[in-house]
């Protein structure tokens, strides 16, 4: 049966994220969140540390499954999904993890390929051509031999958005893409998120501590405090957000309604 | 008394937790292999981790208890007037006993642990949720590789284990009771038959499975960085021995029973 919502489906957003709730212990992380993206938009969650940015996307991705709430990309509720239809949808997603996840065992080159030679047909020829491509975006060319702990763990994460965007997927979900980067490679990635939103459509969801960042990107700016998003708009709006709690954030001010 | 049947009960039930799991994990490697999902290059590769680089340790230390067998049935043989049955009595016990045992032994203590350290390291890295994001399971990519190196190489080594045994075992017949290695092989032959190496063998293969199940499980279950990694590694092996000295018992007691 196919579970695409076929009465729904076409005018559902891309993503659309109902009533997500997600526990640890008596903690609740994320307490009934809703928040839907067209395709080819840039969400930009911010928020301080420890509050379920990480989670959210975690869920998005079926790494993580909620107590209870519904997930739809592309009309599809992928926590409903069998197996082997998650990892379909899988293969339409790219994920940059914060830590960032680049396989120790595997070189650069072979971290960057390993979507490609697990799911595509390109010959290697091709393959090789993508990567060292994608390689030369993130300012990494001449890399594809060496190993990620030869790097550092900026060129680690640049490595690691190589990896999420070979595969040339409609939702890539970054997590902290910027930390750890000096302000130019900041920005080398913010374009780079602009250009892939421009030239292929891709809808991208950000996690960010990053303001600058989240300007440059976000055509929505949503900020998670206390399991719930407090404050949703656009660059704009949030920049000039009357919530306590978002000013709070902006200003950077220990004194709040924000306890540290 | 209530809070030490509490702790009984919650250890029972992380027990049964425990064996589920481990079995769980090996039913959905033993699908994966029978759908033909293997990577060669993956597992030839852990062939030569897991089994080529135990050889020597292998060696040395079943060459050793054949050596120490020997030395005590010598002298006990020749005082009883039956020189005849040293090399037959070495050959049964390498063949069903020692071969087999040391060499789950060693394989637990040296690539169990391998196992166990690798996978658990990409666990806490978020290498294994990657893995995962990119549509690959690490059952199929991690689990079934090592799996079947160790039920090709396990039988391999118990085969150099019992050469080893036997060798040693000659070696200190002759010297210490001036039993002949012609003497010594021909009690071998008489005494020991194909049923008694085919014993031994099967029991490598289960004893594979064990390790490979266990290493794997602990690792893909690591919480909790490098103090995590260590803890499930002391753990793999621990739960490994035990297992193979518990199922060595069983096995025997049903591949060879006592004659009536």
């Amino acid at each position: 049966m196919d579970r695409r919502d076929s009465k729904e489906g076409k005018d559902r957003p891309f993503l659309e994220i109902k009533g997500l709730l997600v526990k640890r212990g008596t903690r609740t992380i994320l307490n009934h969140v809703n928040i839907t993206l067209e395709r080819g938009e840039t969400l930009v969650v911010m928020g301080i540390s420890g509050m379920g940015k990480s989670t959210l996307i975690k869920c998005i991705v079926g790494l993580l499954v909620p107590d209870s709430g519904e997930i739809y990309i592309d009309g599809r509720q992928i926590l409903r999904l069998k197996y082997h239809e998650l990892n379909e949808m899988r293969k339409k997603l790219g994920m940059v993890f914060q830590s960032p996840a680049l396989f120790d065992s595997l070189t650069i080159m072979e971290n960057v390929a390993f979507g490609l030679r697990e799911h595509s047909r390109l010959s290697e020829e091709e393959i090789r051509r993508e990567v060292a491509e994608k390689l030369a975006i993130v300012d990494l060319a001449g890399t594809e031999n060496m190993y990620p702990s030869q790097l550092s763990g900026g060129m680690q994460k640049r490595a690691s958005i190589a990896r999420a965007v070979v595969t040339s997927p409609e939702l890539i979900l970054y997590d902290e893409p910027t930390s750890g980067l000096d302000p130019i490679m900041s920005n080398v990635i913010n374009n780079l998120v602009n250009n892939l939103k421009k030239t292929l459509k891709v809808t991208s969801i950000v996690v960010t501590h990053d303001l600058t960042s989240a300007y440059a990107i976000g055509d929505k700016i949503a900020f998670l405090h206390d399991g719930d998003f407090v404050d949703v708009g656009s660059a704009e709006t949030f920049r000039n957000s009357r919530n306590p709690v978002t000013r709070q954030f902006i200003e950077g001010n220990p004194v709040g309604p924000i306890k540290m | 008394m209530i809070t030490f049947l509490e702790d009984l009960g919650v250890g029972i039930i992380r027990f049964f937790e425990y064996v589920g799991g481990v079995i769980n994990l090996f039913i959905e490697t033993i699908s994966w292999i029978l759908k033909l999902n293997i990577r060669l290059k993956l597992t030839t590769q852990q062939m030569a981790i897991l089994g080529v680089s135990s050889i020597s340790i292998v060696i040395i230390t079943t060459g050793f208890a054949g050596m120490v067998i020997s030395l005590q049935l010598a002298n006990l043989a020749v005082k009883y007037g039956v020189g005849g049955m040293v090399g037959g009595g070495v050959g049964l016990a390498m063949a069903r006993e020692f071969a087999p045992m040391l060499t789950a032994i060693v394989v637990a203590g040296r690539a169990g642990s391998a196992i166990t350290a690798e996978i658990g390291s990409m666990k806490v890295t978020e290498q294994i949720d990657a893995l995962n994001a990119m549509a690959t399971s690490p059952v199929k990519y991690l689990v079934v590789p090592r799996l079947l190196a160790c039920i090709i190489m396990l039988p391999i080594l118990t085969l150099f284990a019992n050469i080893a045994g036997v060798c040693g075992g000659s070696m200190v017949a002759n010297l210490l009771a001036g039993i002949t290695p012609q003497m010594f092989f021909d009690s071998v032959r008489n005494m020991v038959d194909m049923s008694d190496f085919w014993g031994g063998i099967y029991k490598s293969l289960v004893f594979a499975v064990l390790i490979a199940m266990i290493s794997c499980y602990q690792g893909l279950t690591t919480k909790g960085g490098a103090a995590g990694v260590g803890n499930a590694t002391t753990g793999s092996v621990v739960f490994s021995m035990i297992m193979v000295f518990i199922s060595n018992y069983f096995l025997s007691a049903a591949l060879f029973p006592p004659l009536q």
